[in-house]
Parts: C-alpha cells; structure tokens; sequence
C-alpha cells in the first residue's frame, strides 16, 4: 500500500506541487514570526548583558536607591575587588564643527567593569580630562589632545533661573564606535569624581544615589558566598543582586512583553495565510481523489479495505506537509536571514546582529503545525475516497457527481450569516450608544469583542454559504464577458461544480475580505481622523511675528503666497482685549482677517457664523465656553461693545471679530499673522519649509521686515497620515500572502478543469475551436472565479471594515465612513489579472494536448 | 457488387463525380528509428461527394489515422490530404481550424456533447463558434428528420445514447459542411439504436446530399454505406461497392487470410 501511495505520489506531482506552494507560505509565514520574535528578544538580551560590561554581579537597587553608604559597604565586602556605580551626566560638548550634547559616564575601575572599549589614548583619570566615542568625536571635529569646551546647566531655587557653568576638558582617548543601544555612557568617559561633583552641583548639593553597581571580584572569591554577603550588607536588603546572566534574562523578560504582541499579531497573520492555505489543499487532494476514482476503486477490487484507502490518502497528505513545511522552514529561516543582514547594513547602531538564534521551537512548530493543518484539510478527501466503490472500476469513469448541497448547510449559512451579522451590528450599537458616557473605553472593548466574534461567525456563514451564492453570481458576472461561445462555455463550465468553485473562491474570499476591510478601515481613521485634525488645527500654515508690535510686510505675504504648494492666503490683524461676565474677566487674543478670505484657508466651519454683532470664541481659563450670552468687550483703548457670543473651536482664549468690530476695538492692531492652506495635492512637510524660506528671504533682504515663525497643522497632518499609510502598507503586505496562497487554487482548479474536460476541448477544438479561443476560454473562467471570489470578499470585507472603524473610531466623536475606491479597485484589477495569470498554466497544458489524442481516449 | 481484392492503389470508383477528400501517397509515422511505427503508409484513396463511404480494417489498421488526417485533425508525415481543392498538408494549426469550423463535421463514438449545453444549443454550437447565423430552414429540417423536436431542451444526460448520437449528427450536419466524419458512431449504442443512427446517415446522404465518411468495425454498419475501403497494415487492401453485411465479412476474411478465395 505504501509502494502504491508513492506512485501515486509520482503521477501527481505536478499538482501536490500545487498544494504544497500554499502550505509552504503559510509554514514560512510561522517559521518567519518565530525567527523575528527570536532575533528581536535575543538583541534585547545581547544588549542588556552589553549594558553590564564582564562584572562578576549586578547590585540592583530595586527601587531602593543605593547612595554613598551602601556604596561603600558594598566595596568592603569580602571578596570585592572593586565595583563601580553606573551614573551618566549630560554635558553640551563644542568642537569646531558642531555642539552635542553628549551623555557621560565614569571611567571604570576595573577593566572588568568598563562597557564599551578604548579603540585609542587611555581613559580620563584627571577632572580636567574627556574620552569621547570615536563618532561623537568625528562629528564634533575634535581629536585627541584637542581641549573643548564643555557646558552644562544648574538650575538655582533661590533666583528660579538656570545657570550656565562651564569649563575646558582635554581629549584623552577615544571610544569605539558605540553598536549598543542600550549600553549607557557610550558617548564618552569622565573622570568619577568630576563627574559626580558635577552631578551632585546640578542637584543642588545633595548627595547622588544610584540604581545599579557594578561588581567585580577577587582572584578566587566564591561567588555565591559574596553573593550572599552583599545581600546581608547593611542598606541592601532590598536590592537584588544578580549575575549578569540572570539580569539580562529579567531585563528581557520585562521588555519582551512587546516581542509577545508582535508575535501574537504575526502569527494572526499566519493563521490567515494558513487556514487559505488548508482550503487550498482540501481542495486540491478533493481533485485527486476524483481524478483517482477509477485506480482507488480498482484497489478496492483487489482487496484494499477502506481504512486502508484511508491510511493511503491521509499519508499522502502527511508527506506532502511534512516536505512542504521543511521548505516553508528554510524559506521563512532564509527570509529572516536575509532580513537581518539588511537591517543590519543599513543601520550602523543596529542591535539585531547577523545570525539568527534557532532554537528547537521553531522546527518543531513550524513541521507540526504544516503536517497538521495539511493532515486536517485532507480529511475530507480521505473521506470521499473510502466512498468509492469497487464496482467504480468496471464503469467507465463519469464527471464529478453534480450533487447539490444539503438543507442542513443552507440553515447553516443563514444563521450563521444573520447571528454574525446582528452581533456585527450589537457591537457597532454598543460602541457608539455609550461612547459619550464614562464607560466608553468598556464599551468600546466590549463592543469590538461581540463585533469580532460577531464577523467571524458571519464570515463562516459566507463561506458555507458560498455554494449557494457563488454559483448565482457566476451567471450574472458571465454576462459581463460577452456572448461569444469561448465566454457561454467558460461561464457555463465555472457553475458544473459548485462544491469546487465555491471552495475555490472561498480562499480568495478570506483574503480580499481581509484586505478591502483593513483597507476600508484605515480609509475611514485616516478620514475620521483628518476631521478631528481639521476641527482643532483648521489652518494648514501659520506664518506670524515673534514681537507683535512690528506687522508683517506686504513683501513676505506676497512671499508666502507664491510659495509653490500654496493654494490660499489670508492675513489678520491680532490684538489684545478684555471680555468679562460680571465680576469675571479675562484676556483673550483678538484676530480679525485683514486681507483674503478666512474661509479659503480654514479647514473648519468654526467661522462659519461670524457676522456684525458676533465674536466666535474658543473656551477660555476663566469662563469656560460661552454660549449664546452677549458680553461686553473692552478694547486697548477701553471702548466697549457688546457682542454675541458664538463658540467655536477657534483655540483657548482666542476669539474672532468681523474687520470692522477690529478697528474699534484694536485700532493700532498691527497685521501680525499670514494663514495659508495648502493646495490638496501639495507636499506637507517640503511646502512648510518652502513657506519658512521664503520669508526668511524677505527677511534677509529687507532689515526692517519681522522674523516670521512658520508653524500649521499640515505637518501634522500628513505626519498622521503617514503613519496610518506605512501601517496599512505592511499589514496588506503580510495579508497578500493569503491572497497569492488562494490565487495558487485559483490555478489549481483551472488545471483540474483541464484534466476533466479534456474530451470537451478536444471535441471543441474538433469542431473548430481555435488555440486562441481554448485559452481565452479558460482565462475567462479564470478571472470569473477570481472577481467572484474579489467581489464577494469586497463586499464583506467593506461591511467589516465599516463595522470596525465605528466600534473603533465612533468615540471619536465625527466618523467618517468611506469607500477606499483606490483601493477596491486594485482589489479588482488584481482579481481580474490574476484569473488570467492563473489561466496561462493549465491553458497551456491545455493547447498542447493534440485533439486526436484526447479523442482517443476512452 | 463488384469487388477488386486486393487493388492497390484503388482508383476512384466514380470518376464521373468530384472527389470530396482525396489521399495522395498519405504516410503517418509514430515514434523515430527502431520504435518507428507505420500507422499510414502512402495511402492513395478518394472520396467522392455525395457518397456514404465506410473504412473498414482489423484494429491498427490505420483507419482512424486516415480519418483524422482527412479531417485535418493531425499533421501528416509525408503525401497529401485534399479536402475538396484544399491541400491540408500545408495549413498551418489556425488554418486547419478554421477549415473544420466551416467545412467539416464531426460524429464521435461517445457522442461528446457538451453536457451544460441542451440539445438545441449543442446542434447551434458550430454555427456559433463560426460567427454564421444558422438556416432556421435547414435547422427544422435536421431536427424533424432526426426526430429530435421534443426533445430540444433537454441536456444530454437527459437523453438515451441513440437521441445523443442523433443531437450529434444534427450537430455535425447544421453548418451543411463538404465532408461529415464519423468515427465508429454506433460503437455505444444497442443494435436497435445503432440501426436508427445509420439510417438516418445514409438518408443524410440520400435525401439531403451529404458526403459522409465512416470509420467502423462491424460489417453489418459498413453495409449502409455506398462502398466500403478496406484497409490494412496501413495501405489499402480493396474496396468493395454496395456491400452487404456478407460481403464486407468474405473482404474482410480475405484480410487475415489472403490465401483464401472470395466470394465474388
């Protein structure tokens, strides 16, 4: 039985090839995240055990600090032979090319002790001598025996102002290049007792405490015993006292909690591109065993039992699992690998290393889950093969039975569908229902919990339901593909099996679904969020006076108004004036536009109710919001008016005037302020520099034009949305692999359909069919199961994504639901390609066969 | 009846009428050197129009090659196929398509009907994959000749094999096409069925002046054509005119055992 698996094996290669693609990129998928996850944890390690330098044992303090005393109990331990604290200081560095801010620590007592090496000179053993890391040095242009300038800052309490003190240091030596981010005092070495005079100076006179020391022994002191010596000295019966090794470990652990999410969320992704990869397979050994019926039924006629047909099938499986996973492991080892190396060429400071720790986990899960996920999708194919019956063999072989499906699977999807969906919606009410009272972060859990729970369960009902649904659609999309008898045969061959096509579009569902509700969610915060930006930092660039006596010159709003990028510009006038409640009053700034129009470069409606009588206010310290009450304004020169009060989210204490209601109140108010927005299209970041630019250049050329400072939400905003953008970008990267795992089946199902039909082309192709046509007819049925699977997918996904974004975003306050067109339409263009890229294969095999062959067989 | 046992190269029984398909020193070699395998080897024979000819051989014979590279379904190795004034031999894979699109009709043992397909859409099939609108005439007469008018909208598989073969010759016969090949057409249909079929191809041949040309085993099929051409080790070993179930036995007799005499 085991001789004949194997032949069967042989003669199906080419399409356990097939499967064992999609198994394979979900395996790299799970090799891949435990590699990462690794590699992240062990340069974490690597970096904390570099932060302690070879010190014998870590005294750490716990929370406790460890001050002078303790210090020193720990030096007259038995055993010590010396230990050094570990303490930085910052100091503001000045070489002929630049000034940094470098961070300090102590020279090192022992060689032992010292973290981080002297690439050249020696170390600073006198206050008036600096060691500088061999970078910091390079960018300050400073060498050894150069004497730089050092500052820092001490703050005094009497006079409540900080004081600069500063002094003149000789370079010594130099610090290899730090590779260590976590190592501490990697930017230079000071002399300790200069450095903790200069620390105890900036504290203000009081003595230094410290969190950790550092501890190295003497020549044959027993480590446990000093261990527990320094444990019972006095002051440190708290703190803990590690090795190394051990402190590392703790370190990690504590900062590991990330490296666990990260490899939680990895493996979601894995699972996706796994259970793809699980319809994939059933799919493909579902063909096997209906190519096979006529051999299995003839094994059965020569005794083979049931279980044995079974065994044979589910064997098959296990081997094709098994090999798939160990090249799913070596790719995803490879990719990692690969990854490493980049990162760590193209950081200079990365932590990461070049190897990768693999540890026995990573085989064993990888192999098992592969072999597992493979093992169950076969199952129902071992099941459909033990159903052959002997007598199979004597007929001849027939088409795949046309079976319809089942009553139970129709009450199946519908409840499925409509509990999901009524969870969908309980979670979406919940979320937004409370999302004004103080339980609305709860509610927000809870409601995306039921949500979730609520779209899985109505995403299985799709996908049982599928088999109803996809070969309805199918028509209707065929239609779309025109009239011609290649297109009606391709339509008509695409519904023949139901049960195969719907599991076909199925994996395709699971990924476009997936994609289009990231997508859609990502539309919809970017939005939702750009609204909120929009309402709290309505203008896109602020160009205004530092001194407010001095107004802007007609020049430099020129300037700013040709910016390139700029597509509106306003100007105003801004004073100071008194508005008051009663005994209340308060200050606010006064703005007032002076020339152009505020509601071309404002993003928000703020504005929007400004007329004569009327100041828009922002809430102020003193009042709060006020609302509809008319207040009494008082100018510079104490003329009074009174004006209706309109809130708006204008910014605290500022307020806006009609031009008119400004002269009155502020009429010595000075243009002080340019607004401008940016054209929709334009560069944030590079048009806000542009702006600073050019008035920069006015300012230079005119001495008597104001400095501008140059300032706006737009930065901000695209700043925003970059992130969600990057964010977006790898998560539809990480879900494409499911994508490209259900496009494999996609192929796989055409190629079947070849095999099957080959007596139907062959009479087609008789009968007149040309070459061409027999590969437009099978690209036509490519892409129709492709944009079925897509247009279901889209669909859902849309509705999830929509579900999502409100659960999330709708305490936001304005959501903003959308469509991503772009985004669905690459969705669909990709279908459409991928249908046809996945036709090419099979179409070819296709064209080749000569139509008297397959006539012939029989 | 007249028999010419054995008459290599046969020549044209009716010179009087136009050859349909012609074979001209036709050769078809499988497989190279030692493996070579002579499946036709320099086949001269013609086929007239408006003729029931039936070709008869032990199996290996060849006579499913000469079919097939009559009907421009396969590349000859050496000599020519004619199919009326058209030298197949030189057409390229297109060309030959195009060929069996609008001049050749096809008649399989196992019928190969599409099953998504009703009947009707079946018999429409070649006109359509033409861009041709089917004689709505021509059509009603195929369909009431053939006895199939109630039987239209069924799919094939819910039709006997003999209503499947009579879809299939609608089939082949609605674009009107030169020649009509069948390949051992009732090698799957009972006897009564298989009767019904091969009336209805000799009558396609009588009544509406088709040129079919069919590949059988049984003598008592071969009866109902106009001549019979034997064929055997890849030549032609004879033909026989008007057979009889007897005769085409007594020629085929002779085949395997050409030291005995025929009945004449």
């Amino acid at each position: 039985m085991l001789r004949a698996t194997l032949d069967q094996m042989r003669a199906s290669a080419g399409r356990l090839t097939a499967a064992a693609i999609a198994i394979l990129l979900g395996t790299a998928f799970v090799a891949a995240s435990l590699l990462a996850s690794a590699t992240m944890e062990r340069a974490t390690h690597d970096a904390f055990t570099a932060s302690y330098g070879d010190a014998d044992l870590v005294v750490d303090a716990q929370g406790v600090p460890i001050g002078p005393e303790e210090v020193a109990a720990v030096r007259g331990t038995d055993g010590v032979a010396t230990a050094d604290v570990q303490s930085w200081f910052g100091l503001e560095v000045t070489g002929p090319r630049a000034t940094e801010w470098v961070s300090f620590s102590p020279t090192p007592s022992d060689p032992r002790l010292a973290v981080g090496t002297l690439s050249s000179g020696r170390d600073a053993t006198a206050a008036d001598e600096i060691v500088l890391a061999a970078d910091v040095a390079e960018r300050l242009g400073v060498e050894i025996g150069d004497v730089v300038p050092v500052g820092f800052q001490v703050y005094d309490e009497a006079t409540d102002t900080q004081e600069q003190r500063t002094d003149r240091l000789e370079v010594v030596g130099l610090l290899e290049a730090s590779d260590n981010f976590f190592a501490m005092g990697a930017g230079g070495r000071l002399e300790p007792e200069a450095l903790d005079a200069w620390r105890t100076e900036q504290n203000g006179g009081d003595p230094e405490f410290y969190g950790t020391v550092l501890v190295a022994l003497a020549d044959g002191a027993d480590l446990e015993s000093v261990r527990a010596d320094l444990q019972s000295a006095p002051g440190l019966a708290d703190a803990s006292v590690w090795t190394v090794p051990e402190l590392a470990a703790e370190r990690t652990a504590q900062e590991t909690g990330s490296n666990v999410t990260f490899l939680v969320v990895m493996l979601g992704f894995a699972a996706v591109a796994l259970s793809v990869a699980g319809l994939v397979i059933s799919n493909t050994f579902q063909v096997l065993v209906a190519q096979r019926t006529r051999t299995l039924a003839l094994l059965r006629c020569v005794g083979a039992s049931r279980g044995q047909i079974r065994r044979s099938v589910l064997l098959e499986a296990t081997l094709v699992g098994l090999l798939a996973s160990l090249a799913g492991l070596a790719l995803g080892t490879g990719v990692v690998m690969i990854g490493v190396r980049v990162l760590d060429g193209a950081f200079a400071s990365s932590t990461i290393g070049t190897t990768v720790p693999f540890s026995w986990p990573v085989p064993v899960v990888t192999l098992g889950v592969g072999v597992l996920v493979t093992l169950l999708s076969a199952l129902v194919p071992a099941r459909m093969a033990t159903r052959v019956a002997p007598v199979a063999a004597l007929r001849p072989v027939e088409g795949p039975s046309e079976q319809g499906a089942g009553r139970l699977r129709m009450t199946l999807t519908v409840a499925a569908t409509l509990v999901g969906a009524l969870m969908l919606a309980g979670g979406v009410a919940l979320s937004l229902g409370l999302s004004d009272t103080d339980s609305a972060d709860a509610a927000m859990l809870g409601g995306l919990a039921i949500g979730v729970l609520g779209g899985l369960i109505s995403l299985t009902g799709i996908l049982v339901g599928s088999v109803f649904l996809v070969p309805r659609l199918l028509p209707l999309l065929g239609r779309l593909a025109g009239k011609s008898v290649p297109a009606r045969i391709a339509t008509a061959n695409a519904v023949r099996n139901p049960r195969r096509t719907a599991a076909t579009t199925n994996a395709l569902v699971i990924g476009v679904a997936l994609v289009v509700m990231m997508s859609t969610g990502a539309y919809s915060a970017r939005h939702t969020l750009m609204d909120e930006l929009d309402s709290s930092f309505p203008v896109d660039v602020v160009a205004q006076v530092g001194d407010t006596s001095v107004g802007v010159t007609p020049e430099q709003v020129e300037a700013v108004r040709q910016t390139e990028g700029v597509a509106a510009t306003a100007t105003l006038r801004t004073g100071s004036v008194e508005i008051g409640t009663g005994d209340l009053t308060t200050y606010v700034d006064l703005m007032a536009v002076d020339s152009g129009d505020l509601g071309d470069v404002m993003r928000s409606d703020a504005l929007d109710g400004l007329t004569d009588g009327v100041m828009v206010i922002g809430w102020t310290y003193e009042l709060g919001d006020l609302d509809g009450e008319t207040v009494t304004v008082t100018g510079s020169d104490g003329t009074t008016l009174d004006l209706r009060m309109v809130p708006g989210d204008v910014g605290q204490n500022t307020a806006y005037v009609t031009p008119e209601a400004a002269e009155m109140l502020v009429p010595d108010a000075q243009v002080t302020t340019i607004y401008a927005r940016m054209a929709d299209d334009a560069d944030a970041v590079a048009t806000a520099g542009a702006v600073q630019n050019a008035v920069n250049e006015v300012t230079e050329a005119d001495g008597s034009a104001p400095v501008l400072q140059v300032g706006g939400a737009a930065v901000e905003r695209a700043a925003y949305g970059q992130v969600i953008d990057t964010l977006l970008a790898v998560v539809l990267g990480l879900l494409a692999v499911a994508v490209i795992i259900a496009l494999v089946g996609v192929a796989n199902t055409l190629s079947l359909s070849v095999l099957e039909r080959r007596r139907e082309n062959a009479t087609l192709r008789a009968m007149g069919l040309t070459r061409g046509q027999l590969r437009g007819m099978l690209a036509v049925e490519g892409v129709l199961i492709a944009s079925v699977g897509a247009l279901v997918g889209g669909v859902a996904g849309l509705l999830y994504g929509w579900a999502g974004a409100a659960v999330v975003l709708g305490g936001l306050g304005s959501l903003s639901l959308g469509v991503p067109w772009p985004q669905l339409a690459a969705v669909a263009v990709i279908a459409l390609v991928a249908g046809l890229v996945a036709s090419v294969l099979p179409a070819r095999s296709a064209v080749r066969q000569s139509p008297v062959a397959a006539l012939a067989t029989d | 009846m007249t028999q010419t046992i054995p008459s290599p190269p046969s020549p044209p029984s009716r010179p009087e009428t136009p050859a349909a398909a012609r074979a001209v020193g036709l050769t078809k070699i499988y497989g190279r050197g030692d493996v070579a395998v002579h499946a036709l080897d320099g086949v001269d024979v013609t086929f007239a129009a408006g003729e029931f000819t039936a070709i008869m051989g032990p199996s290996g014979s060849g006579k499913s090659t000469l079919m097939h590279l009559l009907a421009g379904l396969d590349t000859a190795t050496a000599g020519q196929a004619w199919l009326g004034g058209t030298e197949l031999t030189t057409l390229n894979d297109d060309q030959l398509t195009l060929l069996r699109r609008q001049r050749v009709g096809f008649v399989f043992q196992s019928f190969n009907l599409l099953p998504m397909f009703t009947a009707a859409q079946n018999i429409a099939l070649p006109s359509q994959l033409a861009g041709t609108r089917l004689d709505t005439e021509w059509y009603d007469t195929l369909v009431g000749t053939l006895g199939l008018g109630d039987r239209l909208s069924h799919k094939p598989h819910e039709l006997s094999g003999g209503q499947q073969q009579r879809v299939a010759i609608a089939r082949a016969l609605s674009t009107r096409p030169e020649v009509v090949f069948a390949d051992e057409p009732t090698g799957n249909l009972d006897s009564r069925s298989g009767t019904e079929v091969l009336s209805f191809l000799r009558r396609s041949v009588r009544e509406l002046g088709q040129t079919i040309v069919m590949v059988t085993h049984d003598p008592a099929a071969a009866a109902y054509a106009d001549r019979v051409v034997l064929l055997a080790d890849g030549r032609i070993a004879g033909s026989i005119t008007d057979p009889t179930p007897e005769s085409v036995l007594a020629g085929l007799d002779a085949l395997r055992n050409p030291a005995a005499t025929v009945v004449g």
